[in-house]
């Protein structure tokens, strides 16, 4: 299998069609990241294939010192940010906001065929709360939270893609806990988690 | 529940629920980007075929029209002066070349090239490089 390296080499010398190569090999990841961040399947897919795009127009600039996925990352991040922008200065905002009650806004997988359905239902809600929590945090918070506790990023990595400094990204991870805790204490601790 | 509790509790409820994935096997998602790509690095088509292709540039810029209208009516000209007049025809030939060539360059000064709506290079440098200004803003102020 071709490394990310020798596709871009390829499709910067004219072989357009196999950054579909690329798009295949991260589309689930990038699209994960943005669900992460705004919300609905929906909206997350249309901020992953713009950063998609992005990045193909802006191949000639990528520097290769990072990896492709965490420069990637970093497009459908901002992409993220913008469409969060744009959605806080739409008018209707509110009817755009994810609905908690949908099965879409649960951000996890609660499938587990061990489980009774009982057992299913209580974790079915505990996974709509903690999706709750999550979406609640600040942005920074959020995005921090995201790429390292969600979609498995070093810190170093998610440093990367948030270019700030590996310290201020411990310090999001860790008032993201703070809140997620407050929030969350009591239905670990009491009726749900039983 | 304290701080260290929880922060084990969370790592293992994360461990053991995933975050769900999206339909990765929809073929539609690649094939979306690959077009939108595609789209964006065709080559423009020349300005003298795109006063050919719409009809609408006929009806919007009618001095173009005009102009290949009047080489439409030259070359008619030229056939029915070929038929009558024989020999002479050649020289008038060299002529007409000369004067479509001429026509051309003067097309090429006065058309207005429709701008293509599909074309986003332009507007989404600009979206990037606000982003990126954005994002280096309130980074930077997250870092400070």
């Amino acid at each position: 299998m071709a490394t990310d390296t020798e596709i871009i080499e390829s499709v910067l010398e004219g072989e357009v069609d196999r950054y579909a190569e690329l798009v295949t090999r991260y589309q689930s990841a990038a699209w994960q990241v943005a669900f992460g961040l705004v919300g609905n399947w929906e909206d997350a897919k249309d901020c992953s294939q713009n950063g998609f795009v992005k990045a193909y127009q802006h191949l000639q600039a990528f520097r290769r010192e990072a990896k492709f996925s965490t420069w990637l990352y970093r497009i459908v991040v901002n992409e993220c940010k913008d469409f969060l922008k744009r959605r806080q200065r739409t008018p209707q905002a509110i009817s755009l906001l994810p609905d908690p009650e949908a099965d879409g806004f649960v951000l996890f997988d609660v499938v587990d065929p061990a489980k009774d359905s009982g057992q299913l239902a209580v974790d079915h809600e505990l996974a709509r709360q903690v999706s709750v929590a999550v979406r609640a945090l600040p942005l920074q918070q959020r995005t921090a939270f995201v790429l390292h506790h969600l979609q498995g990023l070093s810190i170093e990595e998610a440093s990367g893609v948030m270019r700030c400094r590996i310290g201020t990204v411990k310090a999001h991870l860790f008032r993201a806990c703070e809140h997620l805790r407050s929030r969350l204490t009591p239905y670990v601790t009491g009726g749900i988690t039983r | 529940m304290n701080r260290n509790t929880f922060h084990d509790w969370l790592t293992g409820w994360l461990g053991t629920h995933p975050l769900r994935m999206p339909d990765a096997t929809s073929p539609d998602y690649t094939k979306h980007v690959m077009t939108r790509i595609r789209r964006a690095s065709e080559p423009k088509r020349s300005a003298f075929f795109e006063s050919f292709a719409s009809l609408t540039s006929w009806v919007v810029q009618p001095l173009p029209a005009l102009v290949m209208g009047a080489v439409a009516a030259l070359m008619i000209g030229v056939t029915l002066t070929q038929h009558h007049r024989g020999l002479r025809v050649v020289a008038e030939v060299g002529d007409e070349e000369r004067w479509i060539e001429e026509t051309l360059e003067l097309l090429d000064e006065v058309e207005e090239v429709p701008e293509d709506p599909t074309d986003d290079s332009q507007a989404s440098e600009d979206v990037w490089q606000e982003l990126q200004e954005l994002d280096e803003a309130e980074w930077s102020l997250g870092s400070a």
